[in-house]
C-alpha cells in the first residue's frame, strides 16, 4: 500500500512535469485547402512562353484571348503548337492584324493550336497510318456546320491530327519545326512553320460551295438514288456528319467532262451514230451537271456505276499530302467496302521544304495518275470532316 | 398550461390560509460581526437552543427574533465561524457578539448524500460540495465550470452558455445519464433531454451551494443518475438578504483563431428581503452574451465508417467537413458522366475514371451559418412564507432564454429558446412536499444539417446541380485541360455559380425561410420542408418525503418518500410521433431509507430502495446500502453498493425524425414496429454503411441499469490541516441503451429505408476508476490542493459504441490564498488542470480528444465595507485552445474584470 501510494505520488510529479514541458494543446488543424496545391506555378507553360521572344505574337494573342489563363493553370496538361514569330509572319500574320483579328475568330484560331488534357513529346507523336486524331481546344457546336442535317447542338471538339514519318513531323499538314522547345509544368510546346488553320465547314458543305465541284455533287446525288442527307446510308450524310474522318480526291467538273464526252461518244458510236454527230451531242449532253439526272442516260450512267466511281474518289481515313509517300501505294477506298480485294488507289506525295508539293494519284483504270491542284496554301484542303485534293481526273476502277 | 398554474396558486394560498402562526412576545436584537476584520457577517444563523426556530442577520450584520419568554440561550453559527452560544436574560439591550474565524477544511455540511444534513466527513458515498464562498473565490467565468475542478470531473462544453458536466463517463452535451436537480427539480429538458442547468437554472449570485454525487443514485434522486448527480441549491432570502450584484466584463478571442476579439458580458443580481418576521422574496436574473467559442473542425469525416478521410473540400470533391454542413448529401456523378461517352472525343477520358466518383454538395460552415452570438437571459424569483418556526412554503419560478448551440445527433442551433420551471415547495422539519413542472420550449432552434441541405435544394435542386457540375467536369478536363482535380474544383465552381454567399441578403433571405419551417412539413419553395423543431414538451411533478425519525427513535432513522411524473411530449411531429396529439408519458416512484448506528455509533449502516413505474416498462426496484465506519476522529471509511437505471429517454421512446439521406432515427415504442412494419417486413443489419443479409429483430427495450460498488475514504490528518479524499469504484452495466443502424428492403431503391433504431446491447460492459484529492492548509490562509483520478471502461465488445468519452487520468492542481495583506483583503486562486487524450464516440462524430492543460487564474481584493469583490480573473488564460469531442467548439481564454457587490 505504502509502495503504491508513494508510486501515485512519483507518478502526479512525473506528469506534473511533463505538464510543465507540453504545455500546447493539440487541436484539429487542418486548415481549409491547405492539403490543395496549385502545382508548379512558376514553370507553367505560359510563363515559360512570356519568356521566350521568339513567340511575341502568340504571347499577345494569348493574352488578347484570356487563353493565358488556361495555358498558366499548373494542374493541367497541354500540347501546343505555337507558331513563331516567324510563322505568324510567313501565314501573313503581323502583331498588328493579329491585335486587330475579331476577337472571336483569333481564341477559335489559337484554341486550334492547344491540346487539353494530354501532354505529347515530340517522341511520343506516332508513326501510325492514318494519324492519330486528337481533340484540340476548339469547340464548335454540330448546327454550325451543316444546318440540313438535323442534330442537336452538342460541343464537338475540332480534331488535329500530329503525325510523324522519316522525313518529318507534322501537325494536319504544316510541319513541325522544333519539336519540345518548351517543357513546362503542364505541358509541352512544339513549333510549327506557320499558323494551323482550323476548319470551318464539313466536306459537303465545302463541296457544294465550290462551282468546280458541280459535277461531283451531281455524281454524288446520283449516287444516292433520291436519298438526303439526312438518310445514313447516303454518300451526303457521310460528307456531312462532322465526327467522320475522310479524305476525298475531288475532280474538277472539266475532269468530269471530258470523262463523261469520251464514254457518251463511245456508246453513241456503239450505236451507229456517226462520230462528229455523236462528238457534238456528247458534248451537249456532257455540258451540264444535269448529266448525271438524265433519264436518257440512266442506263450507261446508272446509280451503282456512279455509285462506285464516287466511292472510288473516297477514303476513309484522314490522310494529309504529307502522311503519304514519295513513292506510290497503294490505298483503300470506300469501294473496297463492297470489292474487298479491290487494290485501291495509288497516291505519291512529295515534300518541299516539309510542306505536301505535289500528289498523285491513279485509279486502277486510269492510263495516267491524276495530280492535285495545289493552292497558295498547298495540295490539302481540310475540312471538319476529312481533308481533299482537288485533281484533273476522274479515277476509274475498272 | 396556465390552468396548471392558476391551480397551483390556489394550492399555495390554501395552504397559507389553513396554518396558523406562533404567538410571540420578547424580541431581541442583535449584530453579529468578524473578530478579526471587525466587520458585520450576514447570513449568520441565530437560532434558540433546544428548538429548530431560528432567524439570519443581514447584510448588516443585525439580527431580530422573537421569543415568547426569557432566558434563552442563543445558538450564532455559521460556516466558517466558530459556534457561539450566549444566554440572553435581558432584552432590551443590543446583543454585540463577535466571531472568530476557524479552520474550514472538511466542516461542511451536505444533504444530498443521504437526503438529510450529515458533515460532510461522514458522507457514506463520494460527495463534493461548492460553496457560494468557492465560486467566489474561482477563476472562472461562470459557476459551471467550477465543478470541473473537482476530481473526476468532465465537463462538455458544446458553446460557451451550454456545459454540461458529467462523472465517471459518457460525457456528452445531451448525457442523460448524470441527473441535474436544481433546488430540488430534475432540469433535463423534457423533449430535448439535455440537461439546461448552464441555460436556465439560477444567477451565480443565487447559488447558495453545489452537491456533486458521483457515481449511481437512482435510489434517492430516482431514474437517470447512473453516472452521478448535481445538486444546485439556491439562497433562501430569509438567510441572504439585501441587493447584490456582479458586473463581469471580458475578452475573449483575443488571438483572433477563430474570431476577432470581442468582449464578455455577465452581468448578476439578486434582490433579497424579508418583510416582517414571515415573509420573505428574491429576485434573480443574469444575462451573458459572447461571441461563442467557434465550432471549426474542418476535417474530412466519413459518417458511414465513422472515421476520418483525407483530403478537404479543394481536394476530394466527396468531401464531407465535420462542422461543415450541407456537404452531407453526396452522389456518385459515374452513372451522369456515362451519358457523356456518346459525344465523339469523351470515350476516351471517361474509360480512364473510377466507377465510383462521389461528389458531395458544397456546405457552408458553422461559422458562416450560426449567429456568432451567445445570449442567455435568466430571470428568477421566489416567494417564501414561514408558516410556522419550523415550516416554510416557498413558491418559485426560474426561465431562462438564449442563443446556444448543443451537440447531438447533429450539431443544433437552439434559437430562442425558452424554458421554464415552476415549483410550490413546503417543507417542514420531517417534511416535504413539492411540485413542479418544466416548461419547454424550443423557439426557433433548428438543426444545422438538415437546414443547410435543404437549404442547398431550394437554391438549386442536386438533380440539377450534378448534371451542370458534370458537363463542367469533363469540358474542364477535355477543353481547358485540367487534371481530374482542377477539373473538379472548376465544375463546383461552375455549378456553384450564384450560389448565395454566407451573411449577404439573398442568403439570409432563404437560410431564414428554410430554418423557420418546421421539419418534415414541406411547403411551396421548400419541397423537404425545413430544419426548425417546434417542441414544447412538458413535464408535471409532484414529491413529498417524510422522516420518520422521530417517531422511530431508538431503531434506526427512517425516510420515505415518492413522487409522480408526467411527461406530455408535444412537437407537433417534428420530433416525436406526436403529429395527431402529444403524447403523455406517466412515472411513479416511492423509495425508503432507514440508517442506524451499530457498536457503539462506530459504524452507520444506511439502507434504501426505490420503486419506479413507467407506464412502457416495467416496475423497477433499485436497492442501496452504505456503511460508515468511523476510523477514529475527522477519519472515516466509507463503504456502498449502489444501483441505478435509467428509462429509455423520451426521445428513445418516441423520436420520429427524418435525417435525411433515407435516413430516419426513430423511437422504441412499439408502435414504431407496427407502423414502419420492423417485423413483418424485415429489416436488416448495417455494417460500416453497408447492408448485410443478417435479419435484425426488434424487440421491446428494457430500462438500462447499473450496479456498483465503492470504497472511500475521507479524513483530516497531519493536525487537521490535510485534508484527504480517496475512491475507488467497481460498475457493471447491464442492458445498456444504444441505437444501430438497420435498413429494410435493401435492394429496391424505390421503396430502400434506413433507421437508427434503439435497443438494449446485451453485453454487460464493466467500469472502474479510482480518484484521489488532497487539501492542504498553509500558514497565513494559503492553501494547497491536487487531485487525481482515473476512469475506464472494459469488457467492451467490439463494434459496441459505448460513447464512455472519458480520460483514462485527468489532474489538477490548485493553489491559493483567501486572504493576505491588510485585512486579509487580497486573494488569488491559480487552478492547472490536464486530461489525457481519449476516444470519443458521438451520434455525431467519432474521434480522438487530444490531451487537455488549461491554467486558470485570479486575483481578487475584497472591500470589506460594502462586502464587495474587485476579481481579475482568466479562464484558460495561456489561450491554449482545446476540444471536448471533435466537433465541438475550441475553447480559449477568457479574460475578465470583475466587481460584486454585497457577496459576502
Amino acid at each position: 500500500m505504502h509502495k503504491s501510494f508513494s508510486k501515485l505520488i512519483s507518478v502526479q510529479t512525473g506528469i506534473l512535469f511533463l505538464l510543465l514541458l507540453v504545455s500546447c494543446n493539440k487541436i484539429y488543424d487542418p486548415i481549409p485547402g491547405a492539403s490543395y496545391s496549385a502545382g508548379d506555378v512558376s514553370n507553367t507553360l505560359a510563363k515559360k512562353l512570356a519568356a521566350n521572344s521568339s513567340y511575341s505574337i502568340f504571347n499577345a494573342a494569348l493574352n488578347r484571348t484570356g487563353l493565358y489563363t488556361v495555358l498558366d493553370q499548373a494542374n493541367a496538361k497541354f500540347t501546343v503548337f505555337a507558331p513563331t514569330d516567324a510563322a505568324f509572319t510567313a501565314s501573313g500574320l503581323s502583331l498588328a492584324v493579329v491585335n486587330a483579328m475579331p476577337l472571336d475568330q483569333l481564341t477559335s484560331a489559337i484554341n486550334y493550336h492547344i491540346i487539353p488534357n494530354e501532354t505529347i513529346t515530340g517522341a511520343q507523336i506516332p508513326v501510325t497510318v492514318p494519324s492519330v486524331e486528337k481533340k484540340s481546344a476548339l469547340n464548335i457546336t454540330t448546327t454550325a456546320f451543316v444546318p440540313s442535317i438535323p442534330t442537336t447542338a452538342i460541343p464537338i471538339k475540332m480534331s488535329i491530327f500530329p503525325s510523324k514519318r522519316a522525313t518529318g513531323t507534322w501537325v494536319n499538314n504544316i510541319p513541325v519545326t522544333a519539336a519540345d522547345v518548351i517543357t513546362g509544368s503542364n505541358g509541352v510546346v512544339h513549333s510549327v512553320a506557320v499558323i494551323v488553320s482550323p476548319p470551318t465547314r464539313v466536306l459537303l458543305d465545302t463541296l457544294s460551295r465550290d462551282p468546280e465541284f458541280t459535277y461531283l455533287m451531281a455524281a454524288v446525288a446520283r449516287a444516292d438514288s433520291g436519298l438526303t442527307s439526312a438518310s445514313t446510308s447516303s454518300l451526303q450524310y457521310a460528307l456531312g456528319q462532322p465526327f467522320a474522318n475522310l479524305t476525298v480526291f475531288a475532280p474538277t467538273n472539266t475532269a468530269f467532262q471530258t470523262l463523261l464526252t469520251g464514254a457518251i461518244t463511245q456508246a453513241l458510236v456503239l450505236q451507229n451514230v456517226p462520230l462528229a454527230t455523236a462528238q457534238a451531242q456528247a458534248a451537249a449532253l456532257a455540258s451540264t451537271p444535269a448529266v448525271f439526272s438524265n433519264p436518257a442516260l440512266f442506263s450507261v450512267l446508272t446509280a451503282t456505276t456512279v455509285k462506285g466511281i464516287v466511292s472510288y474518289h473516297v477514303m476513309g481515313q484522314r490522310f494529309f499530302s504529307v502522311n503519304f509517300n514519295a513513292t506510290a501505294a497503294n490505298y483503300p477506298t470506300l469501294l473496297n467496302l463492297g470489292i474487298p480485294t479491290h487494290p485501291g488507289v495509288s497516291v505519291s506525295s512529295t515534300l518541299v521544304n516539309n510542306f505536301g508539293a505535289a500528289l498523285s494519284v491513279k485509279g486502277a483504270a486510269n492510263a495516267t495518275a491524276a495530280t492535285a491542284i495545289a493552292t497558295a496554301a498547298g495540295v490539302d484542303r481540310h475540312a471538319v470532316n476529312g481533308n481533299f485534293f482537288k485533281i484533273n481526273q476522274v479515277l476509274m476502277p475498272q | 398550461m396556465k390552468k396548471k398554474l392558476s391551480g397551483i396558486l390556489l394550492m399555495v394560498t390554501i395552504c397559507l390560509l389553513s396554518l396558523h402562526s406562533m404567538a410571540q412576545s420578547v424580541t431581541i436584537k442583535g449584530n453579529v460581526k468578524s473578530v478579526s476584520s471587525k466587520e458585520a457577517i450576514p447570513a449568520v444563523s441565530v437560532g434558540i437552543k433546544g428548538t429548530s426556530y431560528g432567524v439570519y442577520t443581514d447584510e448588516k450584520g443585525d439580527f431580530s427574533i422573537t421569543v415568547s419568554k426569557l432566558p434563552v440561550t442563543l445558538v450564532i453559527s455559521s460556516v466558517g465561524y466558530e459556534t457561539k452560544e450566549q444566554t440572553i436574560t435581558n432584552a432590551s439591550e443590543m446583543v454585540m457578539v463577535q466571531l472568530g474565524n476557524i479552520s474550514t477544511l472538511g466542516q461542511e455540511v451536505v444533504v444530498s448524500a443521504t437526503r438529510v444534513a450529515t458533515k460532510i466527513l461522514e458522507s457514506p458515498v463520494s460527495i463534493e460540495r461548492i460553496s457560494a464562498a468557492s465560486i467566489q473565490s474561482s477563476p472562472v467565468a461562470s459557476y459551471y465550470d467550477v465543478i470541473s475542478n473537482f476530481k473526476g470531473v468532465d465537463m462538455m462544453s458544446s458553446s460557451l452558455t451550454f456545459k454540461t458536466p458529467t462523472t465517471r463517463g459518457f460525457l456528452g452535451s445531451g448525457n442523460v445519464r448524470f441527473n441535474q436537480i436544481v433546488d430540488g427539480m430534475d432540469n433535463q429538458a423534457p423533449g430535448l433531454n439535455f440537461s439546461v442547468g448552464s441555460v436556465i437554472g439560477l444567477s451565480e449570485l443565487d447559488v447558495d451551494n453545489m452537491e456533486l454525487l458521483p457515481g449511481a443514485s437512482s435510489a434517492l434522486y430516482g431514474p437517470g443518475g447512473m453516472n452521478g448527480t448535481l445538486l444546485i441549491n439556491s439562497k433562501n432570502p430569509f438567510k441572504y438578504q439585501g441587493l447584490s450584484f456582479q458586473v463581469k466584463q471580458g475578452i475573449m478571442h483575443t488571438d483572433k483563431k477563430f474570431r476577432d476579439a470581442s468582449p464578455y458580458y455577465n452581468w448578476n443580481l439578486r434582490w433579497a428581503k424579508k418583510i416582517g418576521e414571515k415573509f420573505a422574496f428574491k429576485v434573480t436574473g443574469e444575462f451573458v452574451q459572447a461571441k461563442d467559442w467557434l465550432a471549426a473542425d474542418y476535417r474530412n469525416y466519413n459518417k458511414g465508417t465513422g472515421t476520418l478521410a483525407s483530403g478537404d473540400r479543394l481536394t476530394n470533391p466527396d468531401y464531407n467537413g465535420i462542422n461543415v454542413y450541407g456537404d452531407e448529401v453526396a452522389r456518385d456523378i459515374r452513372p451522369i458522366i456515362n451519358n457523356f461517352a456518346v459525344i465523339p472525343g469523351y470515350a476516351a477520358l471517361i474509360a480512364t475514371l473510377p466507377t465510383t466518383m462521389n461528389v458531395s454538395r458544397t456546405g457552408y460552415t458553422e461559422k458562416e451559418l450560426i449567429d456568432p452570438y451567445t445570449i442567455n437571459f435568466k430571470v428568477g424569483g421566489s416567494l417564501n412564507y414561514k408558516i410556522n418556526g419550523n415550516t416554510e412554503a416557498i413558491l418559485s419560478g426560474y426561465m431562462g432564454s438564449g442563443n446556444t448551440v448543443y451537440t447531438g445527433s447533429d450539431r443544433y442551433s437552439l434559437l430562442d429558446l425558452k424554458m421554464a420551471q415552476f415549483k410550490f415547495e413546503i417543507n417542514s422539519k420531517n417534511w416535504l412536499i413539492r411540485a413542479y413542472t418544466t416548461q419547454e420550449n424550443s423557439g426557433n432552434s433548428y438543426n444545422l444539417t438538415a437546414t443547410t441541405s435543404f437549404f442547398n435544394e431550394a437554391w438549386k435542386p442536386t438533380q440539377q446541380w450534378l448534371p451542370e457540375y458534370v458537363a463542367s467536369y469533363l469540358d474542364n478536363r477535355l477543353s481547358l485541360g485540367m487534371n481530374d482535380q482542377q477539373a473538379h474544383i472548376a465544375a463546383r465552381a461552375f455549378a456553384d455559380k450564384g450560389r448565395p454567399v454566407a451573411g449577404t441578403p439573398a442568403f439570409n433571405q432563404l437560410f431564414n425561410f428554410i430554418k423557420g419551417i418546421p421539419i418534415g412539413k414541406p411547403r411551396s419553395g421548400a419541397p423537404y420542408g425545413g430544419g426548425r423543431f417546434l417542441d414544447k414538451t412538458d413535464l408535471y411533478n409532484v414529491e413529498g418525503q417524510y422522516n420518520l425519525s422521530h417517531l422511530t427513535k431508538g431503531f434506526a432513522d427512517v425516510l420515505v418518500g415518492g413522487n409522480y411524473k408526467q411527461y406530455v411530449l408535444n412537437s407537433q411531429g417534428t420530433l416525436f410521433a406526436d403529429s395527431t396529439g402529444t403524447i403523455g408519458i406517466y412515472e411513479v416512484g416511492g423509495y425508503v431509507q432507514a440508517a442506524k448506528e451499530l457498536f457503539n455509533e462506530k459504524v452507520r449502516l444506511t439502507v434504501s430502495g426505490r420503486f419506479d413505474k413507467n407506464e412502457n416498462f416495467k416496475a423497477r426496484f433499485t436497492p442501496r446500502a452504505t456503511a460508515l465506519i468511523r476510523l477514529s476522529k475527522n477519519n472515516n471509511l466509507r463503504l456502498s453498493y449502489q444501483t441505478a437505471y435509467r428509462f429509455p429517454s423520451t426521445q428513445m421512446q418516441w423520436i420520429n425524425l427524418f435525417v435525411g439521406g433515407d435516413y430516419w432515427l426513430i423511437g422504441g415504442n412499439k408502435d414504431f414496429r407496427s407502423y414502419y412494419g420492423l417485423n413483418s417486413n424485415p429489416v436488416y443489419a448495417v455494417v460500416n454503411n453497408v447492408a448485410t443479409s443478417q435479419v435484425v429483430q426488434v424487440g421491446d427495450l428494457k430500462p438500462e441499469s447499473v450496479t456498483s460498488f465503492e470504497i472511500g475514504y475521507k479524513g483530516l490528518n497531519l493536525n487537521e490541516n490535510l485534508l484527504v479524499d480517496v475512491y475507488a469504484y467497481y460498475g457493471q452495466y447491464q442492458d445498456f441503451l444504444t441505437r444501430r443502424l438497420v435498413i429494410q428492403n435493401p435492394t429496391n431503391a424505390a421503396t430502400v429505408r434506413k433507421f437508427s433504431i434503439p435497443l438494449n446491447s446485451s453485453s454487460k460492459v464493466k467500469t472502474y476508476g479510482f480518484g484521489i484529492g488532497l487539501d492542504y492548509k498553509l500558514p497565513l490562509n494559503f492553501t494547497i490542493g491536487a487531485n487525481f483520478s482515473s476512469d475506464n471502461l472494459t469488457d467492451v465488445p467490439a463494434g459496441f459504441q459505448a460513447s464512455f468519452n472519458s480520460p483514462k487520468y485527468r489532474t489538477n492542481l490548485k493553489f491559493a490564498n483567501l486572504g493576505f495583506g491588510k485585512d486579509n483583503r487580497i486573494g488569488f486562486s491559480v487552478i492547472y488542470k490536464w486530461m489525457d487524450s481519449y476516444h470519443f464516440d458521438s451520434d455525431f462524430i467519432v474521434g480522438e480528444v487530444p490531451a487537455v492543460n488549461t491554467l486558470d487564474a485570479q486575483v481578487s481584493y475584497k472591500i470589506p465595507q460594502t462586502r464587495s469583490v474587485l476579481k481579475i480573473g482568466g479562464s484558460n488564460i495561456l489561450n491554449q485552445y482545446y476540444v471536448q469531442g471533435p466537433g465541438n467548439p475550441a475553447i480559449g481564454g477568457i479574460y475578465y474584470v470583475s466587481f460584486a457587490y454585497n457577496v459576502f
